[in-house]
């Protein structure tokens, strides 16, 4: 009986969960006539894969793709090299103003992204950083860093003092202590941070809207956004290129699910 | 001829202070023991001597040169941790090369080290296996392995064998010993297990509140402790430490230590009558048993092998081998001279 209840908990919980990803599919199927139509149809009259055909022939969809991946790659390896490294200083070594540095960082997720946006367009905008996609990478960076160093630090203190100690002892300068022992042992928790570095750059908008301006730089978001219209969304090219986005960020998380897991698990368990 | 000596060494952590001023020699090729209770310093002190803290004042010095300043790298001295301390990311064989790896030793040359070492310890079999596919005993050889692959003239070893069963730790026991006769190297060996202090040191330190208390050979130590603390730590099942009246001996401002087995509750040519007692408990330890007695409401512990017939509540006599008794000042609790 309770697995029963358990089975069907279940599946209206994956009906819930995948019902707009399948409408989205059935929209980007059908003509932008057929839009608001309630059944979830896969074939028929009015469906086909023009609006995917569309996206990449009519459109600058593949180079807001590339704009996307630089923008979200850059920033990520950006961020994931400075949190790796600033938390490592803050897990391992006193200084004094440790404390108030990890509570700073703390406090300046307490502000909403609106009520940063204006000071970043007059910082980017002093340093000519408009429209280009340095401006962006510093920002994506920077704003994920707070959250990306607690993550780390968090990492770090749970590994053993010993390993660090024996590697000294071994020969490694401190600094080869961290990158050939911790960097690669640390290897779960640099995938999470990576991972969510990459999700926040890759779906961002509001920051982009405001530091890029030439449809040439676009990323994702915007690009998608220029499909609306005042008159007529394009919801047809709308919802196959939101699938076509989706599939990267699924793609990694399935490649570095065996990560994920180890590494959403750490610190659960002694040894 | 002094491999390491300590001059005038003290460590203090924010206010606690766990070494004071201790001054200590380590002869070359020697197997010296630090033991003590948790927190005495005993292992402050090798991380000092390996480098891994920095005494406030004193001088280290190594192999005659005074090392205060010189990193844990470049000390010469390989460590076994307690933790084992081995890398997860690394293979056995990988472990056992890292060291020679940082060294740039010819890829030819660390392989032939590693596979020695490898033989010596009869870890070969398992040289492609990263270490959490290993047993206790297993990591605990390879740890052994990682330090004796560099052939350093000093090893320091962390309570090595506390994570291991009563079994194992036999074994390693036997091992490490081996290992030194085979190596001629220095050792310095941190254990708070004084079974292990006695069976393996060539020289115990008994260490208390980041002091030594007592250098000296392991009999010694066990028959001339010098006050009560040592006399308690050292040895197993424990010293008695009786203080009244015993044994005809009007005990003022003195304390006597006796060892359980320099007592017995049958006649023995060479011990001494003294009164009665009742037993309370009786431990089966095997070949011998530990007979837990009151006297006087003192309590008494004997070590011997089991008497036939004896039972809990019994009356009975009880004997001493008098020329075994340790007497100690009550005030100061320091030995006193025969």
């Amino acid at each position: 009986m309770k697995k029963i209840f358990a089975l069907v908990v279940i599946i209206l919980f994956s009906v819930f969960s995948i019902y707009p990803v399948l409408y989205v599919l059935t929209v980007s199927l059908r003509t932008d006539q057929a839009f608001q139509a309630n059944q979830l149809n896969f074939f028929g009259d009015n469906t086909g894969f023009q609006n995917f055909t569309r996206l990449i022939t009519e459109t600058d969809f593949l180079i807001w793709f590339r704009n996307s991946v630089l923008v979200s790659g850059t920033s990520t390896i950006l961020g994931v090299t400075m949190a790796a490294t600033a938390a490592y200083a803050l897990s391992r070594y006193s200084f004094k103003a440790k404390r108030w540095i990890l509570f700073s960082l703390l406090t300046t997720q307490m502000f909403p992204a609106t009520m940063l946006m204006l000071p970043f367009f007059i910082i980017l905008a002093k340093l000519q950083l408009i429209n280009s996609f340095m401006g962006l990478f510093i920002i994506y960076a920077s704003t994920a860093l707070p959250f990306c160093i607690w993550q780390m630090k968090a990492y770090y203190d749970t590994l053993p003092i010993d390993l660090e100690e024996a590697a000294l002892l071994d020969g490694c300068s401190k600094w080869q202590v961290f990158y050939k022992i911790i960097l690669p042992i640390s290897s779960p928790a640099l995938v999470i941070t990576g991972l969510f570095s990459f999700m926040a750059a890759w779906s961002e908008y509001m920051i982009a809207a405001i530091v890029l301006q030439d449809p040439a730089l676009y990323t994702l978001p915007l690009g998608l956004k220029s499909f609306q219209a005042s008159l007529a969304t394009q919801w047809g090219l709308y919802a196959a290129a939101a699938l076509i986005v989706s599939i990267p960020v699924v793609l990694l998380f399935f490649m570095l699910s065996r990560y994920l897991i180890s590494g959403l698990t750490v610190g659960s368990v002694k040894g | 001829m002094n491999y390491i000596e300590l001059k005038n060494i003290s460590k203090k952590f924010s206010n606690n202070q766990v070494l004071k001023n201790i001054n200590l020699n380590v002869k070359s090729s020697e197997f010296l023991v630090l033991v003590g209770p948790s927190g005495c310093g005993k292992s402050t002190l090798l991380r000092t001597i390996a480098g891994l803290e920095t005494p406030d004042s004193g001088d280290v010095i190594i192999a005659g040169v005074r090392v205060n300043s010189v990193q844990p790298q470049d000390r010469n001295l390989a460590m076994v941790f307690q933790s084992y301390a081995l890398y997860p990311h690394l293979s056995v064989y990988d472990n056992l090369a890292f060291s020679l790896k940082l060294k740039k030793v010819s890829d030819t040359e660390i392989k032939k080290q590693v596979l020695e070492t490898a033989h010596f310890l009869q870890i070969e079999s398992f040289l492609d296996r990263k270490p959490k596919a290993l047993s206790g005993g297993q990591r605990q050889r390879v740890a052994l392995g990682r330090a004796l692959v560099k052939r350093p003239p000093l090893i320091l070893f962390d309570e090595p064998l506390s994570n291991l069963d009563a079994h194992l730790r036999q074994q390693m026991r036997l091992e490490i010993k081996r290992i030194h006769q085979q190596m001629n190297c220095t050792v310095i060996y941190v254990t708070h297990d004084q079974v292990e202090a006695t069976t393996m040191g060539d020289r115990i330190v008994v260490m208390k509140q980041g002091e030594i208390i007592q250098v000296d050979q392991p009999t010694k130590i066990y028959e001339s402790p010098q006050n009560t603390f040592v006399a308690g730590f050292i040895g197993s099942p424990e010293i008695n430490i009786l203080s009244g009246e015993f044994n005809n001996l009007k005990m003022n401002n003195i304390e006597i230590g006796i060892r359980p087995e320099y007592l017995r509750i049958q006649e023995k040519a060479g011990y001494q009558n003294t009164g009665t007692a009742v037993i309370n408990y009786i431990e089966n330890l095997g070949s011998h048993n530990l007979y837990h007695l009151t006297q006087n409401d003192v309590k008494i512990r004997v070590l011997q092998s089991p008497v036939e017939g004896a039972s809990v509540g019994q009356k009975i006599p009880l004997y001493v081998k008098a020329e075994k008794i340790i007497r100690f000042d009550a005030q100061t609790k320091m030995r006193l001279q025969d």
